[in-house]
């Protein structure tokens, strides 16, 4: 018992320890999974600092749902979006009310649009920058006199209600095109395998592939002009200082920066402190830190992956534990309660978290529960199955012999069980540490944050630095179980062998 | 040896309590599903006596001395223990009172041997001094080395879980003792010697006991008198002399023609 007193203490202080304090005049910036968010996150950011404000950064959100509810909750104060998305994802409409403004339309919400950054990053159709100049193709309308051309589109693209059917009407076009995974088509267009693929306007692989997007005269393609959406309670200097970068990136230069980050692989925090520096939004003495250092980083992080599996299985135990000691006794119980235990299992994780924002929004908390909960069935099952395949010859004995319930229990049967146990809570342990990487995409933070951006980035060494750490942990954890049995488990108990 | 210097003071009050029989049994049935384990069974055990119940496997001898510690309960009839009906709600209690030995012993496999033997004692609230003292006593009287005390159950002979378990069973000194074919698993040279043993705590710690064996021979070595069963009904309950010169039938004649011989 006293064991288990020092050990939850531990578990607490440690807790405690990572906990961060919030500062004055602070603003949290988010942004979504995917590289051109981040980069405008970390520019806001940026700018927010150099007028004094202390920024928390909660990227890599996974998606415009999660973003969203996160800024109606309060989660997050501000974060990059595009009108077109704001319109139709957010408030589910083809397009504004006649004679209304965007922010006229969001009010209700209180949540507004600022001025909008200067691109509309929207679906363009892309060709190779020779071939536009061979051909003399500057706009969609060019490509109707050169059925010659061989066009490759997403299978998104295709059946968007707003892609392909609607744009090959509007521009009466004579192409029959095929279906293609948007990395390859890259590729195939590269190798002049094709010579037309749908793309980003501000797609930073333009760049890279020398490819350039054809006008859209006649304004098919809807608009995905980058905004910064804000909560209207914010500070009303925060909403002047992100006021400053109105019209100050166009596509060109959007494309660009993105290009910066996936081409040349600088980061995030660089590209956007030199483009602030460029624009002299930002004054151009050398900034303190561009980039946090790599080990306080890994530090973080690992301390935050720590603290949202620690307390998901703490509270696994806590509540798995004594939930298996009361149903194991009736298989009715016991059955129902490791059926639902392993329902739950099933639901993937992702959907899980997801489930989740509606429920209790972002941060740390979905992604402890979502962990509480898949952390639920190995303990239960284990300690059940080890209740239950106690010798019943020990069972009569502790019985005959005047036992109470729960003295039995408490010296006899827990104590036989506890190599199956420790082997429950160690598999939980386990899989929470792998599962928790994907808390990043709620805001959770920990060692999923390098492999979520790194993953948008398709940049492996940033993976790495998550994926690294995130192994050790699992290796490191085992071995504290392993210690752990040793210390609690007479040598002849372990590894589960019941005499008989 | 003096009774007082093994046994702590919070539990000789015990003998007070039971002068009159130990445990009545009236009128007793049990049955499990359509099997009829025993049949209009009374039986009676008075301070102090010995009984051994003998029998073939399945004749209800196990049975009978389940019903007494409550594991098993009665379909019909009355079981008293203590010269009180069983208390089926508060059965821990009076259980430590009655001690239990099976065949198979069941030590936990986790404790020591001193754990094993002392734990209930412990969580009683006796003195840590008391207890030691019990325990060494208990294994001195049944040969056993002290040493064993920090053994775990898989490193004993079966000679020794059995005397381990039955210096569990007579940790608090209880007035009722309770033996599920204690000898039978273990080897004929160790039985000789356990016998000794069992004879001379029989002395030292006079208490009531039911023994349980399919071993005449046993029965009569080490029994006051024996109760002879078959098929879920008593053949003959009777002191030992009374069985061996007027067998009850030819069935208790049989069987103890096969065994005396």
């Amino acid at each position: 018992m006293k064991r288990v007193v020092l050990l939850i203490m531990l578990l607490v202080a440690w807790a405690q320890m990572t906990y961060a304090l919030p500062a004055e005049r602070s603003i949290t910036v988010g942004s979504k999974n995917f590289s051109e968010g981040y980069l405008l996150a970390e520019v806001m950011a940026q700018l927010l600092e150099s007028r004094g404000f202390s920024v928390r950064r909660r990227f890599g959100l996974g998606g415009t749902l999660i973003c969203y509810e996160a800024l109606l909750k309060g989660e997050i104060d501000v974060y990059p979006e595009y009108s077109g998305t704001v319109l139709q994802a957010i408030l589910k409409m083809q397009q504004l009310p006649a004679g209304q403004e965007l922010n006229d339309v969001l009010q209700s919400l209180h949540i507004e649009a600022l001025p909008q950054l200067g691109f509309n990053n929207t679906y363009a159709l892309a060709v190779k920058r020779k071939l536009a100049e061979d051909k003399n193709l500057g706009s969609v309308s060019d490509l109707k006199n050169h059925p010659e051309l061989k066009i490759a589109l997403t299978h998104e693209f295709l059946n968007r209600a707003d892609g392909w059917p609607g744009l090959k009407q509007t521009y009466d076009l004579p192409f029959t095109p095929v279906g293609i995974e948007h990395g390859l088509a890259y590729q195939a267009i590269d190798r002049g395998q094709i010579d037309i693929t749908d793309a980003y306007s501000t797609d930073g692989d333009l760049e890279r592939y020398g490819l350039t997007t054809l006008a859209d005269p006649q304004g098919y393609f809807p608009e995905y002009l980058a905004v910064p959406l804000i909560r209207s309670d914010s500070q009303p200097e925060a909403k002047q200082v992100l006021g400053l970068l109105e019209d100050k990136l166009d596509a060109d230069m959007m494309r660009r920066l993105n290009g910066e980050v996936l081409v040349e692989g600088k980061s995030f925090a660089a590209v956007a402190s030199d483009f602030l520096q460029q624009t002299e939004l930002v004054s151009a003495e050398p900034s303190s830190a561009h980039d946090s250092q790599l080990w306080p980083r890994l530090l973080r992080n690992t301390l935050r992956h720590l603290k949202l599996t620690g307390i998901a299985l703490l509270l696994a135990c806590a509540i798995g534990l004594p939930a298996a000691i009361l149903a194991y006794r009736s298989e009715r119980v016991s059955g129902t309660v490791l059926y639902i235990a392993a329902l739950l299992q099933t639901i993937p994780s992702i959907a899980l978290l997801a489930l989740m924002i509606p429920l209790v929004g972002i941060g740390q908390l979905p992604a402890i529960i979502a962990l509480f909960l898949y952390s639920l069935l190995p303990i239960l099952r284990n300690t059940i199955t080890a209740l239950k395949t106690i010798d019943p010859l020990l069972r009569r004995v502790a019985e005959g012999m005047g036992f109470t319930a729960t003295q039995q229990i408490r010296y006899l049967f827990v104590p036989l069980a506890l190599p199956s146990i420790i082997g429950g809570v160690r598999i939980a342990a386990v899989i929470s540490i792998g599962t928790a990487t994907l808390a990043a995409f709620v805001g959770a933070g920990g060692l999923g944050e390098p492999i979520v951006t790194g993953l948008s980035l398709n940049d492996s060494q940033l993976i790495l630095q998550g994926a690294i750490p995130a192994a050790v942990l699992a290796i490191v954890t085992e071995l504290l179980f392993e210690w752990l049995e040793r210390w609690w488990v007479p040598e002849h108990m372990r590894s589960a062998q019941l005499s008989s | 040896m003096d009774k007082t210097t093994i046994m702590p003071e919070s539990i000789t009050a015990d003998k007070a309590a039971v002068d009159g029989l130990l445990v009545e049994i009236q009128r007793v049935d049990k049955d499990f599903d359509q099997h009829h384990a025993l049949s209009d069974v009374d039986f009676a055990l008075k301070q102090y006596e010995t009984t051994a119940i003998v029998g073939a496997s399945g004749c209800g001898k196990s049975t009978l001395l389940q019903l007494v510690n409550g594991l098993l309960l009665p379909t019909r009839g009355t079981v008293k223990v203590f010269d009180e009906p069983l208390p089926y709600d508060n059965l821990p209690a009076v259980r430590r009172r009655i001690g239990y030995a099976v065949q198979q012993v069941g030590l936990y496999p986790h404790l020591t041997v001193f754990k094993n033997v002392t734990l209930l004692a412990a969580l009683d609230g006796w003195q840590t001094a008391d207890i030691k003292q019990r325990f060494s006593v208990l294994m001195d009287m049944l040969g056993l080395s002290g040493e064993l005390a920090t053994r775990f159950p898989h490193e004993l002979s079966g000679g020794q879980h059995q005397r381990v378990g039955l210096c569990r069973a007579m940790m608090l000194n209880p007035p009722l003792l309770l033996l599920d074919e204690p000898y039978s698993a273990v080897d004929p040279i160790t039985r000789v010697a356990i016998h000794q043993e069992f004879l001379r705590l029989k002395s030292a710690e006079p208490r009531a006991i039911m023994l349980v064996t399919h071993d005449i021979d046993e029965a009569v070595k080490l029994a006051d008198t024996l109760v002879i069963m078959r098929d879920g009904v008593i053949q003959q309950h009777d002191s030992i002399a009374g069985v061996l010169n007027a067998p009850a039938n030819d069935y208790v004649k049989a069987l103890l023609q096969r065994h005396l011989s």
